[in-house]
């Protein structure tokens, strides 16, 4: 049944998420096109701009796509089809992370394929680029930088299964409505705190995953602020990180306690 | 096939109790017409029959893709289009696709049209062509005639007289007692938050009355 739902939902996240690389391609590609014909200075600010715009993407692609997850969740066309609560929500987990790690998978390719162009064409002139512009680049970083499509799919994953969660624990609240919103607003608080002590306790233990680092520019392993050659992009998940991942089991055991303890509803089918 | 039976459905919206322990059994190949007032609970009783409500508290003996549901209002994004609807019902139901393709010729509705294109009638038409074409063991329809055009009316009309005579069991509910008055086998009566006794439409019409002059009677 998960793999039903996931194939349902899959056609709008397939839109969306070729209309919005569409657009990013052309509006890097402009920007090369420009970078080509303008002096030289001129020049290297329209390449910057070019890779800005697919770096710019890789925030709005997977937030877009998870923003459909949203918006199909409105309408109850599964529970008309007598799916269950529980399969609806990780059909639509599935494809948000399958959509947003093809979105990003794309964008690399695509980014790696205008840094190729532009080496092949005017190596001096990419010399003077900035590298926090080849975030997507797979020249600039190597095959392992691709483990960043599943970093980033990760993430608007976790950010998924709090939105469920939470709708979880609005839903199943008491006290009315000013209950729900207390409930929610403590989550949020909750989430957030959870988040920002797992990144700094991670980040201060980053030493740990030092063989797993793929230097220069990788953003996989946590260290964001430790280590100035990385990239920074707030939706990498820090997969190779062992501290972070310890967090994370924990916070997603506690949001599935959370789901089966309020329960998704009163009385669901087959329980 | 067993009969349908549901036991003790208590459902209610905030301090405003609906249903009050609901029950009943409806027997296979009937096709039974579930009446009541405005506000009387058919279209939350239907609901929870139907998959849609799952908050409420009592016992429904067979659910999931088990039962086939045609509500008031159809629960799919209205940038759908038709045949999108199809293959969501095709997806989750064993499904009769040629049937329906047939069903939506001949009532002039297109595939290719989106939800949000269409009038009621024909968005009515197409939830119940989605739930008749599906092969299910319960069907249940709730206001199946609503915004029909005459055409329409009597295309549903015939289809559902071909399914009575199977073992499936179909429950309406609707106010157009007059359009189902002989293909009512049973009927039951929504009142005050609880369920009449189910009635055998033929001991109604044995006693000389309609099922609309037995329903006004009850319904008093």
């Amino acid at each position: 049944m998960i793999g039903k739902v996931f194939l349902n939902e899959s056609k709008l996240h397939v839109w969306v998420g070729a209309a919005l690389f569409v657009l990013a391609f052309a509006g890097a590609l402009g920007c090369f096109i420009a970078a080509i014909c303008l002096p030289v200075r001129a020049g290297v600010s329209a390449a910057e701009a070019g890779f800005s715009v697919l770096n710019l993407f890789s925030y709005v692609g997977p937030l877009a796509l998870f923003g459909v997850a949203i918006f199909q969740h409105r309408y109850g066309h599964y529970r008309l089809a007598g799916v269950r609560d529980n399969a609806v929500f990780l059909g639509s987990l599935l494809a948000v992370f399958v959509w947003a790690a093809a979105f990003i998978l794309a964008e690399m390719l695509a980014a790696t394929a205008l840094d190729a162009a532009f080496f092949l064409w005017n190596p001096s002139l990419r010399n003077r680029i900035l590298q926090s512009a080849f975030l997507l680049s797979l020249i600039a970083h190597g095959a392992p930088r691709l483990l960043f499509c599943l970093s980033v799919a990760f993430s608007v994953g976790i950010l998924y299964f709090t939105y469920d969660a939470l709708s979880v624990l609005a839903k199943r609240a008491r006290g009315g409505i000013a209950g729900k919103i207390v409930c929610v607003i403590v989550g949020i608080a909750v989430c957030a705190v959870f988040f920002l002590s797992a990144s700094f306790v991670a980040g201060m233990f980053s030493v740990w995953d030092g063989n797993l680092l793929f230097s220069p520019g990788s953003i996989l392993p946590l260290n964001y602020w430790q280590d100035s050659v990385k990239d920074v992009h707030l939706l990498a998940a820090p997969l190779l990180n062992g501290i972070y991942c310890g967090c994370l089991a924990i916070y997603l055991f506690a949001g599935v306690f959370l789901t089966k303890w309020l329960g998704r509803c009163k009385n669901e089918i087959g329980a | 096939m067993k009969s349908y039976k549901f036991e003790r459905i208590a459902k209610n919206y905030g301090r405003k109790q609906v249903l009050f322990g609901v029950s009943g059994a409806f027997p296979p190949g009937s096709t039974v017409g579930l009446l009541g007032l405005n506000g009387a609970g058919k279209t939350t009783l239907l609901n929870i029959l139907g998959n849609c409500d799952r908050d409420f508290s009592g016992y429904i003996s067979l659910r999931g893709n088990a039962v086939a549901y045609m509500p008031t209002r159809l629960p799919f994004p209205t940038f759908w289009q038709v045949r999108e609807v199809l293959d969501f019902y095709g997806r989750f139901y064993k499904f009769d696709r040629f049937l329906a393709d047939q069903l939506l010729l001949e009532a002039k509705i297109s595939p290719h049209a989106r939800l949000s294109a269409l009038s009621d009638g024909m968005r009515r038409m197409v939830a119940f062509i989605g739930c008749y074409c599906t092969d299910a063991q319960v069907y249940l329809l709730d206001e199946p005639l609503t915004n029909l055009d005459a055409f329409l009316r009597a295309e549903i009309a015939d289809l559902l007289i071909g399914r009575a005579l199977g073992e499936k069991i179909t429950v309406i509910a609707t106010h157009e007692i007059k359009e189902f008055e002989n293909l009512f086998t049973h009927i039951c009566i929504l009142r005050g938050g609880g369920l009449s006794p189910l009635k055998d439409a033929e001991e109604i019409r044995a006693e000389g009355m309609s099922i609309e002059e037995y329903y006004r009677g009850k319904a008093k």
